[in-house]
């Protein structure tokens, strides 16, 4: 069943409609769920397949704004950020990752990634935005303990009946970075 | 054994840095008594970099940073002028702005409601004619501003001590230098995305690293496992093929030249990265065992839009705690300020022997100031940046530290 397929499902009436929500729901949701799981298993290859040729993974730089002046809170596409990565560029990231000499893997941090507030924002054909908050917690060598709190915002497009990352807009809560790297995805 | 341990501060700085044998004592980089003083005799008196005029081209832009611990707010008037203002209001010391950046007509405290205009002085005090009988004398209590601003190329810097030479003289030529290095690269600004990112490690940890080659093949072999070079190949581009020249500035300023880097520093903690890169990084003393790192990128705004897109994800690829060069950099200077508080080693030096007496110093490299030929990796920048801080650490005011401070000189 394509997604296409489902949004038209959604036009039916309300005791229907809600049974293919919580089917498409729940889909993604295990989908979400299956992708925390390969990070925290530092799969890191695995989760790069996850990805769609052509994708682009983005995390802004978020600054303190005066209340008035919350629209020139995060950077914009083109400007400094984060993460600005194709999928060449997320390789690369990725490799130097599963390299031996990754110090900061060595031990291997303990890390969960935690996500909730799932919601679907749009459909459009074989593509649907869902949103969802997350955790990152972190814990490395003895006491390192590392907290990323924010909100993903992801397009997922449906290939040969799989769903695909196409884009994904990582929020961070944090305007001054307060771990000592973000080496790790999110 | 306590007897074992002298209180180091008996010592004085010149004694603690020496660079003669290239031995510094450890406790510069975690002893809170040294960390009180370097606020007052580094940080209260150096010019200090605030902020690009291209971060606040109109009347009324604002960018928050800081003098040392220092909350200040740079901000540019109706009339065009650039201030510097604390960012503490006169009546209980409550900041007055709580943004990064952004534009603003006035700046009030939330506490009681005193308001100061773009220079910092007080046009609002709630309560004047009831409560005070208007007898305060609102042009006595506006916002604290350093002794001096004075920029150079577009770079704003500001001093707090009224007896500093003037800023162009405290950058010398070597510093000017440095800075026409960026500025160079054309009518430059910076691009929005100004990242800030603490780490639990003494800033003069991280202002090293900037000049350190040696450290490259292991820390980031990761990187260059990703970029498909080999580590012996990484250290043989640094160890073998790197004969140069180098800079060495009054008052405690460096460059490499180094083909790929230039790696600039402008004492105290602002570091220029510009051959390959178009960067600033400023290292902001919070006590000391951390800091906060704060990054400018700039472009040529002339440049077009592939050209500055190359700079950019240049940058993004390899700086702050996302880049895959400095991710792999935090960690080592947290370790290395653990290592530096040790009561147990307290007496035993850190080692800074490579490369002693290594090199020529020639009266004039061609640039109209004295070069160092020989090796570009060595610890001879970290030697002379420790010696410059050791000289700005022990001289009582300005005028003392201009008479007593190093200059390069020609064998």
């Amino acid at each position: 069943m394509s997604v296409g397929q489902e949004a038209t499902v959604l036009d039916r009436p309300a005791g229907t409609k809600l049974i293919a929500d919580v089917h498409l729901q729940h889909e993604i949701e295990q989908f979400l769920y299956a992708e925390a799981a390969l990070l925290d298993e530092h799969r890191y290859s695995d989760w790069l397949k996850l990805f769609t040729d052509d994708c682009r993974y983005w995390m802004p730089v978020r600054q303190t704004r005066l209340a008035r002046q919350m629209a020139e809170e995060f950077t914009k596409p083109g400007e400094i950020a984060f993460f600005d990565d194709d999928k060449a560029n997320l390789g690369r990231r990725v490799h130097k990752l599963e390299s031996p000499y990754a110090w900061g893997e060595s031990p291997r941090p303990r890390t969960k990634h935690m996500y909730s507030n799932v919601r679907i924002l749009a459909l459009d054909g074989d593509e649907l935005t869902v949103n969802c908050s997350f955790i990152f917690y972190r814990c490395a060598l003895e006491a390192d303990t590392d907290w990323f709190v924010g909100r993903r915002e992801d397009v997922l497009r449906r290939v040969d009946g799989d769903l695909k990352i196409f884009k994904r807009s990582i929020y961070l809560d944090q305007t001054v970075i307060q771990a000592k790297n973000m080496n790790q995805f999110f | 054994m306590a007897t074992a341990f002298k209180p180091s501060v008996e010592r004085s700085f010149r004694e603690r840095v020496d660079s003669e044998h290239g031995l510094v004592d450890r406790a510069i980089f975690t002893d809170d008594e040294v960390y009180r003083l370097e606020l007052d005799r580094v940080f209260a008196r150096a010019w200090l970099f605030m902020c690009h005029d291209s971060q606040i081209p109109n009347g009324g832009d604002f960018f928050q940073t800081f003098m040392g611990e220092e909350k200040v707010i740079v901000t540019r008037t109706k009339q065009g002028a650039v201030e510097v203002l604390l960012n503490a209001c006169r009546h209980r010391g409550a900041a007055v702005c709580r943004a990064h950046s952004g534009n603003a007509a006035s700046f009030m405290c939330a506490y009681h409601g005193w308001t100061y205009d773009l220079s910092g002085n007080l046009i609002g005090v709630p309560g004047l004619n009831e409560l005070y009988a208007k007898s305060l004398d609102r042009k006595a209590w506006g916002l604290k501003k350093p002794a001096q601003v004075a920029s150079y190329r577009g770079f704003i810097f500001a001093t707090f001590d009224a007896a500093a030479p003037p800023l162009e003289q405290f950058l010398g030529a070597p510093g000017l230098a440095m800075i026409d290095k960026l500025a160079d690269y054309g009518d430059i600004e910076v691009i929005p995305g100004v990242i800030r990112h603490r780490l639990k490690a003494n800033w003069k940890i991280g202002m090293e690293n900037d000049q350190d080659y040696y450290h490259v093949g292991i820390t980031h072999a990761s990187l260059f496992d990703a970029w498909g070079s080999s580590r012996s190949e990484v250290n043989k581009q640094y160890w073998d093929k790197n004969e140069g020249q180098t800079v060495y500035g009054e008052y405690g300023h460096i460059m490499d030249t180094m083909p790929g880097h230039y790696h600039t520093s402008i004492f105290p903690h602002m570091s220029l990265l510009t051959d390959l890169l178009q960067v600033v990084i400023v290292r902001h003393p919070k006590g000391p065992r951390e800091m906060e790192m704060v990054y400018f990128s700039f472009v040529d705004r002339n440049a077009s839009d592939e050209d500055k897109q190359k700079v950019i994800q240049r940058n993004i690829m390899r700086l702050g705690p996302s880049g895959m060069v400095e991710q792999d950099d935090g960690e080592n200077w947290e370790f290395c300020t653990d290592g530096a508080g040790s009561q147990a080693l307290r007496d035993m030096p850190f080692n800074y022997q490579m490369g002693l007496g290594d090199g020529v110093t020639l009266a004039d490299g061609g640039a109209g100031y004295p070069v160092r030929e020989g090796p570009r990796t060595t610890e001879e920048y970290a030697r002379w940046r420790l010696q410059c801080w050791a000289e700005w650490m022990d001289a009582e005011s300005w005028s003392d530290l201009e008479q007593n401070h190093s200059r390069l000189t020609v064998a």
